[in-house]
């Protein structure tokens, strides 16, 4: 049973206010509400799921830790104390590894639950724990209890397809390759890829952004600027210590390269004979008009990207706490499916605003960052 | 309007048929492009007749909700010109499109000899 000292609709009042000196007691009473709505839905859950078994079933039967298990604390305790003085279960992840046997064919078997020892597959030990990081960091900074806010299991499948040079979200879960070994090695090597693939579900269960153009640019700057607060937050690095490097150590020693993208200086990621010069403007003057992956999902993140980055390390400190939070806020706020570059900027200068004061640090510098990629011109920041 | 496989008066000029696949998005973002040619008459017959099998006018199944997969988009192109091109996203990538595709990989890559003909559709 949950006990809180705090009366729910006081938890809300909180969480609802927008007065600067309540900020971290406003956040503590969302992760509150939160911690209290995903065991509700956990007990729901363990109710419907009572009955459910099968050694393939997508989702963890009865049998294994799962939703049901939030009110179970890391540190095997039962209840967690918020910063808003209030007591409630913390989250756990509820997650699932999936081996598709380098065929295409999904889920695949099932080879690690929730709780469950490790096996001898490098792989799925890094999807497990990347799941695992992914979910922290949306936990402890956000106060988000996974993908949809209400415990979601989190599923993944590795070993996907042969040679397969890819990772994806598919709506329900995450598939990843493991490399042609001549271009790629396994896409669970980097954590940054596992935050950017479940970020997308985030934004799935949220923004809804569609995947075309410049809000499909958004979607996916979006799962880089998550993917890399997770590589942070995991190491407790700040902006300024930060690679910003999206995807470090997937190429082989035969590319030359750092990484798929770098976030605070788009286009210098890597620059190979056979692959070519990373394609990635770093600001609106170099936009890419193309058609080719839904009109360069892929090259125009850049621009958002790098406007994230130079805000960040401008503020300083742990980008998740800053920079990362007006971002979430926004991702999470009213927007437009369909936004583009510009309304999007728009907006998370009114979420730095809200959280943080239109004079504040914060505010300025996520500005100045959207100012310096040329996405708003002065006097047109809100 | 599809054209029929009409190969005749083809066998004056080089590259005769040329099928293109251009790959783009996933995760890295990277483009990837392929291109298989044939010139042997019997072997363009092959192509062409395979390429033309192919639904170029159906609308391809759509999977909205999935992000960072591959797109492809296909070009058979005849003296040059233009005969068929198809934009598809990774998850419509089946049957005689995959078939397509992997052989025009295989041929670019070197893993066939060039010039060999297409593997029947499924």
């Amino acid at each position: 049973m949950i006990h809180s000292i705090v009366p729910p609709y006081l938890l809300e009042k909180i969480a609802q206010t927008d007065d600067g000196r309540m900020v971290r007691a406003a956040r503590s009473a969302r992760r509150a509400l939160l911690a209290r709505d995903s065991v509700l839905d956990a007990r729901a859950t363990a109710g419907a799921e009572a009955n459910r078994t099968g050694p393939d079933s997508e989702v963890p039967h009865g049998g294994s830790p799962s939703v049901a298990a939030t009110v179970k604390r890391r540190d095997g305790g039962t209840l967690a104390e918020s910063a808003a003085g209030a007591v409630a279960a913390t989250p756990t992840p509820s997650r699932t590894i999936f081996d598709a046997h380098n065929t295409e064919q999904l889920p695949g078997t099932r080879v690690r639950t929730e709780g469950s020892d490790a096996t001898s597959d490098v792989t799925v030990t890094e999807a497990y724990d990347g799941l695992g990081a992914t979910f922290e960091l949306y936990e402890r900074a956000f106060g988000r209890n996974s993908i949809d806010g209400k415990g979601l299991p989190l599923l993944a499948t590795v070993h996907y397809g042969k040679d397969y040079d890819n990772a994806y979200w598919d709506g329900q879960r995450m598939v990843f390759g493991d490399g042609d070994g001549e271009i790629f090695g396994r896409f669970t090597a980097s954590v940054s890829v596992i935050g950017h693939e479940l970020s997308h579900g985030v934004t799935q269960f949220t923004a809804g952004l569609e995947y075309q153009g410049q809000s499909g640019a958004l979607n996916e700057s979006y799962s880089d600027v998550m993917g890399a607060l997770v590589e942070q937050f995991q190491k407790k690095q700040s902006a300024g210590e930060a690679s910003w490097l999206i995807g470090e150590g997937l190429f082989t020693a035969a590319v030359q390269g750092k990484a798929l993208r770098s976030m605070i200086s788009p286009g210098t990621a890597y620059d190979d004979d056979m692959l070519g010069k990373d394609p990635q403007p770093a600001d609106m003057a170099h936009y890419v008009d193309t058609t080719d992956d839904n009109g360069g999902v892929h090259l125009n993140s850049g621009i958002p990207n790098r406007a994230f980055a130079l805000a960040a390390i401008e503020i300083g400190g742990f980008a998740w706490e800053t920079a990362g939070q007006v971002w979430y806020d926004t991702i999470t706020g009213p927007l437009a499916s369909d936004v583009d570059f510009a309304t999007f900027a728009r907006a998370k200068v009114a979420a730095a605003t809200a959280r943080f004061g239109s004079g504040s640090a914060e505010t300025k510098a996520v500005r100045a960052g959207w100012l310096k990629v040329g996405v708003l011109e002065d006097g047109a920041a809100g | 309007m599809e054209q029929p496989a009409d190969t005749s008066g083809l066998r004056d000029a080089s590259p005769q048929v040329a099928v293109t696949v251009v790959r783009t998005g996933g995760f890295a973002g990277l483009k990837r492009t392929w291109e298989a040619t044939a010139d042997d008459p019997s072997t363009v017959g092959v192509w062409l007749g395979f390429a033309d099998s192919l639904p170029w006018g159906a609308t391809p199944r759509e999977d909205p909700r999935s992000v960072d997969r591959f797109v492809y988009r296909i070009v058979i192109a005849v003296h040059s010109e233009v005969r068929h091109e198809k934009t598809l996203p990774e998850s419509a990538l089946t049957g005689g499109w995959r078939d397509l595709v992997d052989r025009v990989q295989q041929q670019a890559d070197g893993d066939a000899g060039s010039g060999q003909s297409p593997a029947p559709p499924h």
